[in-house]
């Protein structure tokens, strides 16, 4: 065997081409994996290390390295250059909100899922779960060890439930560690630490981070209270002008004006079904006391059996008079398409209504450009009027302890939850997601998605909103008084009989989860209630 | 005895009547199916009986096409639901039949195990969601949790019951002297089960197969449990159909279950000559 040293001309190109290759790619690479370079880098603001790009006010949404956002990215990439990240994380998602993280927003913009996996290279993996199943899911993961999600996605008062099956991590130690800011005085969440407290803690201890605001908001048609016609009529009829209810007894008197059926038209349709309607019987009972009327006294006793309570479900019940027939089947789905078809003078909803139906784009509403929103009606009492909305439903997400890195899932929550990022976020009409920071209420672009208007009505109804039970025994609780309620609404109970024996299956709820471990989550919950009261006039 | 005029035209009145509110619901689907958007809901005078403005828009939206009215999108389209369905019900179906058929015949002819007919049944008397919970820890524990063998597996075993009654009874109602004659000639116990018995069950085991295999297609809370994106079914994944912009999405879960109802149909159509004998099998004792 011989070797030869001899090099030709060609063998030399060969090389240098190689060379050149590689040189280049080396340069090209490490320009895409250089530590710290995020997406559209050229692009930002000086100062600021990620955020979106591509469209005007973009550098609204931007963000520099001492933020909430910026920690949270910079802290991923440090995992990331450690090794020890995995390649993807797995979020269970409702159906309905994926848009608002895969669809581009507005146009020119990537997508949330594409800006956090340019910037920090890690896959979003978004996995959706049809609605109302998200608790099942999340119990059955847990349960069985699946481990087919890294973060839960769930409503907000199964947070307690799902602490205690130890199933989510409690993130106290990275909330410390990287700071989400959720308290900023300016930014944060409505109603600083108590808000903080309210939609991510349970028990003193951080296990959520809130991705929603579903305070219970309430719509009218501008159009029909609008009409001179309607308003003369309603004079005549009711000794009082037509305009947006200040009381539960305006409320009835203007929905039972406006029912119409024949025509195709309901007085109101706030919901009366399982599962959403106790929302709206606790908007009437919560407001018979001044600032309110609890739904438990601090020492664990139930406070619904009363005459308030009884008031409120008779109330409830007479209601459906000026609902759909079938009132007590409408889901939010049922809701929405009838709004859209302009079948309701009034309705209670979610405050991302108007978003999707006084919309230009949905050519299938008919209620574009006649939409309103009102605050909450309520009862006058001792010279005020103490109107109060609820929080009902709300996303939250939780990281689970099967998680592979449960910091980096925290880390990819902290970004998300941000003020800019959420705000760039909620306004983005593709998702259910809605506005609950100071942030979101004076941005741009969540004004231009959710309407002048309206902003307004939710940062004040927000003010005015009670949550609801949101300790251990939170779906037992609930699932109580929804069966009672729908007994007393089908006319197998009466309004006495259902708050009887709601309180006596919460009596023994009480006792079957232990009373001392729920007077301190319902202190906490009772301390998150507002206490503001509206002038009469 | 010679049945009126009057009589007769009373009796096939009752049945146009009963078949008039039957076909009600499967009108309206049909029908909704080819409905615009702003067809869908009672606003007004707009809801007919007939669509006014016939459109396929419905079915371009389940498939993943964007169209004018629907301004939604969806995550994920119809087509890989029907493919889940058709591969899990089918598989499911198989399983069922061929494990049932077999278990049927020999309890019947060899009489071994008196109580297995009893066990076997046992899956079926609990309520479906208590005996879905170990179902689901196991299903994880062997990784089968969305995968479409885990699905035509679990098909196979909830529906095994149903097969192996039916079988049961329709071998026990068999002439057993045309086995025995064959077993005099010489031929074996497999030849005989599969050259003689089961020729002549073609019309109960279509029947059967017809039941097992609908029964699989419309399930909705196994494939909701044990499946999570990858083959999610048709039921599980209709429910999705719903948005903010419009409410649910009726004209679309309509244009899907029209798509739905085919299978079955097609399965129906393709054995109806073995069905009437496989349904009115045994109706008459020897």
């Amino acid at each position: 065997m011989t070797i030869s040293n001899k090099h030709t001309r060609r063998d030399a190109l060969k090389l240098g081409g190689k060379s050149a290759l590689l040189m280049s790619g080396a340069v090209l690479g490490t320009s895409f994996i250089r530590p710290g370079r995020s997406f559209a880098a050229d692009a930002l603001e000086p100062g600021m290390i990620g955020g979106p790009t591509g469209f005007p006010g973009a550098e609204l949404y931007q963000y520099g390295p001492d933020s909430p956002e910026g920690r949270a990215i910079e802290a991923v990439k440090e995992i990331v250059g450690k090794g020890t990240a995995p390649k993807s994380i797995k979020l269970a998602l409702s159906e309905g909100s994926i848009g608002q993280l895969t669809k581009p927003f507005p146009e020119g913009a990537p997508s949330i899922k594409d800006l956090w996996e340019k910037e920090t290279g890690i896959t979003l993996d978004i996995i959706g779960i049809p609605e109302g199943q998200g608790f099942t899911k999340t119990i059955q993961d847990i349960s069985t060890k699946a481990g087919a999600y890294d973060i839960y996605t769930l409503d907000y008062n199964r947070l307690g439930d799902l602490a205690e099956t130890g199933g989510v991590v409690k993130l106290d130690a990275y909330v410390e560690k990287h700071r989400p800011e959720w308290d900023h005085p300016t930014e944060g969440y409505v109603g600083g630490e108590q808000g903080v407290s309210l939609l991510n803690k349970y028990s003193g201890s951080y296990y959520g981070v809130s991705l929603d605001g579903d305070f219970q908001t309430w719509i009218y048609r501008t159009d029909l209270f609008g009409d001179d016609k309607e308003r003369r009529a309603f004079q005549s009829k009711y000794g009082y002008e037509l305009q947006q209810p200040r009381t539960w007894k305006e409320l009835d008197d203007i929905a039972a004006f406006f029912h119409r059926p024949d025509e195709g038209l309901f007085g109101c349709t706030d919901l009366r079904n399982q599962g959403w309607g106790y929302t709206n019987w606790y908007q009437r009972y919560v407001s018979t006391g001044s600032p309110n009327r609890f739904l438990w006294s601090d020492d664990a006793e139930p406070l619904i059996n009363s005459a308030e309570g009884v008031m409120a479900t008779q109330e409830y019940i007479d209601s459906l008079d000026y609902h759909s027939p079938d009132a007590i089947s409408w889901g939010w789905p049922e809701q929405y398409g009838n709004m859209a078809s302009g079948g309701t003078a009034m309705t209670c909803a979610f405050s991302n209504m108007p978003k999707f139906l006084d919309n230009a784009a949905n050519e299938g509403s008919k209620v574009t450009g006649k939409m309103g929103s009102m605050l909450p009606p309520g009862r006058e009492i001792d010279g005020k009027l103490v109107r109060r909305s609820v929080l009902w439903f709300s996303l939250t997400s939780a990281v689970s302890t099967q998680a592979e890195n449960p910091e980096i899932c925290y880390l990819f929550l902290q970004w998300l939850g941000s003020s800019k990022i959420y705000t760039w976020m909620t306004a983005n009409p593709a998702g259910y997601f809605d506005p609950f920071q100071l942030a979101n209420f004076s941005d741009p672009l969540v004004m231009r998605t959710y309407h002048d208007y309206h902003v307004e009505t939710i940062k004040e109804t927000v003010r005015r909103a009670v949550p609801t039970i949101n300790y251990p025994g939170a779906t037992a609780f609930h699932n109580a008084l929804d069966e009672n309620l729908m007994a007393a609404l089908t006319g197998s109970k009466t309004a006495e009989q259902a708050m009887a024996d709601t309180e006596k299956q919460w009596s023994r709820i009480t006792r079957r989860t232990g009373k001392e471990k729920l007077v301190a989550a319902i202190r906490a919950n009772n301390a998150a209630w507002p206490t503001i009261l509206d002038p009469l006039g | 005895m010679q049945r009126s005029v009057i009589f007769e035209l009373i009796r096939y009145c009752l049945v146009l009547i009963a078949l008039f509110f039957a076909m009600i619901p499967v009108f309206w689907m049909i029908s909704m199916a080819f409905k615009p958007i702003a067809e869908w809901t009672a606003s007004g005078a707009d809801l007919t009986w007939w669509p006014k403005a016939p459109t396929l828009d419905n079915f371009r939206f389940i498939f993943g096409q964007n169209t004018n009215a629907l301004i939604v999108e969806l995550e994920r389209t119809a087509g890989r639901a029907i493919l889940a369905s058709l591969l899990s019900s089918v598989i499911g179906t198989l399983i069922a039949m061929v494990v049932g058929t077999s278990a049927a015949y020999g309890l019947s002819r060899y009489n071994y195990g008196k109580n297995l007919p009893l066990a076997l049944i046992q899956l079926r008397l609990f309520p479906p969601l208590a005996v879905m919970i170990p179902v689901m820890i196991m299903w994880t524990f062997l990784n089968l949790v969305d995968t479409w063998w885990g699905l035509s597996l679990i098909y196979g075993i909830v529906t095994l019951p149903f097969s192996f009654w039916l079988m049961k009874t329709y071998f026990d109602e068999m002439p057993k002297e045309i086995e025995e004659a064959a077993l005099v000639e010489g031929c074996s116990r497999f030849r005989v089960f599969t050259r003689i018995t089961l020729p002549m069950m073609a019309g109960p085991l279509a029947s059967s197969a017809l039941l097992v295999f609908i029964l699989n297609w419309s399930d909705y809370l196994i494939a909701l449990m044990l499946t999570t994106r990858e083959w999610v079914t048709i039921p599980v994944y209709m429910a999705s159909l719903s948005s903010s912009m419009t409410g649910q999405l009726y004209g679309a879960k309509a244009a899907l279950g029209l798509i739905a109802a085919i299978p079955p149909v097609i399965f129906g159509i393709a054995i109806q000559k073995h069905l009437v004998r496989g349904l009115t099998f045994g109706a008459l004792k020897q």
